[in-house]
């Protein structure tokens, strides 16, 4: 920011959180510009080790899942970022985000999505829409109950598998629909239970089998 | 090969999507859930600690050295029953 444009009413602390300064804007409390400007590059580091991170996942060719988390942590990093500029051209009473220093990495960003979305004309609109459909999806996305996991397995493991199931959810829907995933979530579910079923017969087939043997032992070796 | 693939420290709906995407084809997770515990057992992988993320503990699975000598030890194994080998005019070791 090259002008004091927020006066010093109330000056917060260094390290202020996006919450307390958010709250400070919206209660329009006067803050710094140093704060404002400080606040806003802390949030751009973030989002700069987030777009590395997604872009290591690329070129590493993880899974979709991993890409798609972390596309969503990026664009709801830049979100955040996005409203906390809106906010302070609101409360400042600017006519434009031009009077602010836009931080390097979140105009990187924006062109990264410009560049993703088609028809793209103006990207806070764009923006937000991705992320409300993205929101969205994510209720829609709420996986079918678990409880018979719960009930039938341990803890320790189930909670894991319900977890891991609950993650491959996302990709399953994204892939075969909701119906189907709904399907192949039952059918993973009681094939969890199946295999966990037959681990532990197998175990005590074995050790029934060693038991067995060794009273047969007994029984020939006994004078 | 597939917790290779997906790195150390993976969660196990991550090797399951290697595993899909690499074999083109729907398995079951149950089945490769107990796969990686009877390699937990035999001490081929490692499994953190449980830690507990959005209220679930979380397994994170990591393959050991021990893990990474038998893979190469039964590839060799595989690759030396397979050398000159053919299987409807196919030769199996190039195939490997």
């Amino acid at each position: 920011m090259t002008d004091p444009i927020m006066e010093k009413e109330c000056n917060l602390p260094h390290g202020t959180s996006k919450q307390v300064f958010s709250d400070a804007l919206t209660k329009k409390m006067k803050v710094t510009a140093s704060d404002a400007q400080k606040l806003l590059s802390d949030m751009d580091d973030s989002l700069k080790l987030i777009k590395r991170d997604y872009h290591f996942a690329l070129k590493a060719d993880c899974p979709s899942a991993r890409l798609l988390k972390l596309k969503k942590k990026m664009l709801s990093s830049h979100k955040e970022m996005q409203t906390l500029l809106e906010q302070m051209v609101h409360s400042l009473n600017l006519c434009h985000t031009h009077e602010i220093d836009i931080p390097l990495e979140f105009t990187t960003v924006t062109s990264f999505l410009k560049t993703t979305a088609e028809n793209y004309r103006d990207f806070a609109p764009e923006l937000v829409a991705e992320i409300v459909s993205l929101d969205g999806s994510s209720l829609q996305q709420s996986p079918p109950s678990t409880i018979l996991l719960s009930i039938i397995l341990k803890s320790e493991s189930s909670e894991d598998i319900i977890a891991n199931l609950e993650e491959l959810y996302g990709v399953w829907l994204e892939r075969h629909g909701q119906w189907a995933a709904h399907l192949i979530f039952y059918f993973q579910i009681i094939m969890c239970i199946y295999e966990e079923r037959a681990q532990t017969l197998k175990k005590l087939v074995a050790s029934t089998a060693i038991y067995n043997g060794i009273k047969y032992l007994i029984e020939i070796f006994k004078p | 090969m597939a917790l290779i693939r997906a790195g150390q420290d993976s969660t196990a709906s991550t090797v399951f999507e290697v595993l899909t995407n690499r074999l083109e084809k729907e398995k079951s997770f149950g089945a490769m859930y107990t796969t990686l515990d009877r390699l937990v057992d035999k001490k081929f992988i490692a499994v953190s600690s449980p830690t507990v993320s959005k209220g679930k503990r979380r397994r994170y699975f990591s393959i050991t050295g021990e893990g990474k000598r038998a893979l190469s030890q039964s590839m060799r194994l595989t690759e030396s029953m397979a050398d000159g080998l053919v299987i409807h005019g196919v030769k199996v070791g190039a195939l490997i």
